[in-house]
């Protein structure tokens, strides 16, 4: 893992040490928009007007670019600062299917906000207004948190979020953005929120509000410390996210796969895996469910013959009818990528950057080959070679994919020591849409020695 | 009543003045300044002349007469804006998710985007488009919106560039001021507190910025703002007044929220003239 580690803390340190201002070295229009092409288009639209061809797949939409409006912003304003659509970029935004591009360097992540203003010439010429100030945080009591409550439950709040913070509010359903799609207050409860889950970031965010959509500002309503009660509230009743979770660390999809000796075993119970350590994911969601699983914890051995990922979550109910079963499916390139530019698109890749994609379903295993959305070919029968367990026990699924680490068929995607793989999941509990309920980001797992 | 002429060109009428409108677009001025005067008006129908419609002014024009004060030199529009055919009729809003919104209105509330009666369109914001040369100065009193009863009080105002526009909240509820443009949020405000007050000017003109409560979803406003204090808001008898415009040639635009807008040009005014002008809409576009 150190090596991993090693490349993502120099991109962090790099962006820190010319505080993310450098655009004078390596910044292209042209790559910019090869990028996006690959990785954005699909959604945002080839000419960045949101319409994509999976956009009506999506809900909440995805932005379109032409109009020069977004959402997000730590600063005042008509346009969204560099550092404003930087951020989105690069952790993406909870509750959508918009996933963070971590992964890149900060001179692709210029190339494609670039390419992004030639889509909208305000983006291009008007400048952001200052940042949002946050004052400094008092120390978080019983009696802030009191306080805040308080505040939460006479300042209308409740109108939308509801009494419990769920979203359930009495005018939840009737809320509509400016673009005129309905959308869905937060649920609360739930973290991390879209614009942030620092206090800080909740501090401004109920300062100003979410451009856009419903949610006002309430710097006209609120002291500063009244302001910093309602935070600590709304921290309260968030569910703690997984121990060492950090949203917006460049280091949350990590994956280390353990080597052992001896055969991988397939019982999640097993000693090997008992042993193993976990990581959370956060999940993205295409068409947003307010009871959807957010959550995947992923483990991962090797044996340097074969390679085995074990990924488990909840979910309320086991469905194993083989036309309306629960799944999951992990997704790998063809390609062995030696820098992440080289990714296929997250969605089944593309025609030139194939992807394979190992699914479980209904309890059994089978291998595909994907080129672009919706063009899943199985494998032949014969050389199906993925194999593994799916139990359902005490609420959660806990799935086992096993393959072996250099396969003869040149169908099988590469395991090379530092690669790339992205999960997804399918609820039958949940209203049908359109492709999984939840996916990931690319994880990037390193086996070890 | 002496005869005027109609840009139709098809009958004459003539008109003596009249009064008291809703709203009027006017740099205030001192007493002083203020002469009343009788004017002759010129009537210009904006009715759809290609159909040969006869111009009529309604027997309520007619009948008020009375002066009109103006600052010497200036002159004015006054008018009326009407319906031709069948209007939508209000529709009851859907409030009953809300009680506190439907105990402020035990007998229902109805939509106030088509407020037609007798074919007298009320809410249209009447103002000058073009021909003016500013800067204008800014009013110093504020233009005020209220959130009373989950409605706003004005549904339909003006506001010059840079004047305060202080919002109220009279109701003992939330609501969120939204104000936007197309697509682009100008400013989102929470107003949780009964009583509460809030100020907000506009940076540059536009007709119309939309106000409007997310949570109350049929609370819409509509705001005109200009870079200049020359408009006016129908009243429930279709009649508007702009006053005090110095003399020159003109483009007049008459917006309404559901029947678009309308524009009379090249309207001339002399000094001290005082000008009808009515304005017909016949269809939802």
């Amino acid at each position: 893992m150190k090596r991993v580690f090693f490349i993502l803390l120099a991109l962090s340190l790099s962006c820190q040490q010319r505080a993310c201002r450098d655009t004078s070295r390596e910044v292209s229009t042209t790559q910019g928009k090869h990028l996006y092409e690959v990785h954005c288009a699909s959604c945002h639209g080839s000419k960045g007007d949101g319409k994509g061809p999976i956009a009506e797949f999506l809900w909440p939409k995805p932005r379109d670019f032409t109009s020069g409006i977004f959402k997000y912003r730590r600063t005042r304003g008509a346009v969204p600062a560099d550092l404003d659509l930087l951020q989105t970029m690069k952790l993406g935004i909870p509750g959508t299917s918009m996933p963070g591009w971590d992964l890149l360097s900060m001179e692709d992540w210029r190339s494609i906000l670039s390419y992004l203003k030639s889509f909208n010439p305000r983006l291009a010429n008007e400048k952001a207004g200052p940042s949002v100030d946050t004052p400094e945080e008092p120390k978080k009591t019983p009696e802030s948190i009191q306080s805040g409550r308080e505040l939460y439950e006479k300042s209308g709040c409740v109108a939308c979020h509801g009494l419990q913070g769920k979203g359930d509010g009495p005018g939840a359903i009737v809320l509509k953005d400016v673009w005129g799609d309905r959308i869905a207050p937060r649920d609360l409860t739930r973290g991390p929120l879209k614009w942030g889950n620092t206090t800080r970031d909740i501090y401004r965010t109920l300062m100003i509000g979410i451009p856009g959509t419903p949610m006002p500002g309430y710097e006209h309503t609120f002291s500063k410390e009244q302001m910093w009660s309602l935070v600590h509230y709304l921290k309260s009743i968030q569910r703690p996210l997984p121990e060492g979770y950090d949203p917006s660390s460049p280091k949350r999809n990590l994956l280390p796969v353990t080597k052992i000796n001896g055969e991988i075993p397939l019982d999640y119970e097993d000693e090997a895996w008992e042993k193993t350590s976990s990581i959370p994911v956060f999940l993205k969601h295409l068409w947003h469910e307010p009871e959807a699983t957010e959550w995947l914890t992923i483990k991962a051995l090797h044996n340097d013959k074969e390679i085995a990922f074990y990924i488990q979550w909840e979910d309320d109910r086991m469905n194993v009818d083989p036309n309306q079963s629960d799944a999951a499916a992990i997704q790998l390139p063809m390609d062995t990528i030696t820098n992440p530019i080289e990714l296929p698109y997250l969605g089944m890749g593309s025609a030139s950057k194939k992807v394979n994609i190992w699914e479980w379903k209904a309890g059994s295993f089978k291998d595909f080959n994907a080129g672009g959305v919706g063009q899943l070919k199985p494998q032949d029968l014969m050389r199906q070679n993925v194999t593994g367990k799916g139990v359902y026990y005490q609420g959660s699924w806990h799935v086992i994919f096993r393959r072996t680490l250099r396969p003869a068929e040149n169908e099988d995607a590469p395991i090379p020591q530092l690669g790339y793989a992205s999960f997804a999941l399918w609820d039958e509990d949940l209203p049908k849409h359109r492709g999984p309920e939840t996916f990931s980001e690319w994880i990037v797992y390193e086996l070890g020695n | 009543m002496i005869g005027a002429r109609n840009v139709c060109g098809s009958s004459t009428v003539v008109v003596r003045l009249l009064a008291k409108q809703k709203v009027a677009g006017s740099t205030p001025v001192s007493r002083s300044k203020m002469k009343p005067i009788f004017y002759i008006l010129s009537a210009i129908l904006l009715v759809n002349c290609s159909r040969g419609t006869t111009p009529q002014l309604s027997p309520e024009a007619k009948q008020l007469a009375a002066p009109v004060a103006l600052e010497e030199g200036k002159a004015a529009f006054i008018g009326q804006v009407v319906f031709q055919g069948t209007p939508p009729s209000p529709t009851p809003l859907q409030v009953a998710s809300f009680p506190e919104c439907s105990m402020a209105h035990p007998k229902g509330i109805l939509s106030e985007d088509v407020l037609v009666k007798d074919d007298k369109v009320e809410n249209v914001f009447v103002y000058v488009k073009e021909g003016l040369s500013g800067p204008f100065p800014v009013p110093q009193e504020p233009i005020v919106l209220d959130q009373k009863g989950c409605i706003y009080k004005p549904h339909v105002f003006g506001i010059q560039v840079g004047q305060t526009l202080t919002i109220l909240n009279s109701d003992p509820m939330i609501h969120n001021i939204h104000s936007v443009i197309a697509e682009e949020t100008l400013f989102n405000v929470a107003m949780p507190v009964q009583g509460q007050k809030l100020t907000q000017t506009f940076s540059k003109p536009q007709v119309m910025v939309t106000l409007k409560c997310d949570i109350h979803g049929w609370m819409r406003a509509y705001a005109g703002v200009l870079p200049h204090p020359f408009y006016g808001v129908t009243d429930e008898k279709g009649n508007f007044e702009i006053r005090n415009i110095p003399p020159g040639q003109y483009t007049i635009a008459a917006w309404h929220e559901r029947f678009g807008e309308q524009l009379v040009k090249y309207v001339t005014l002399k000094p001290s003239e005082i000008k009808f002008v009515q304005i017909t809409f016949s269809s939802i576009p």
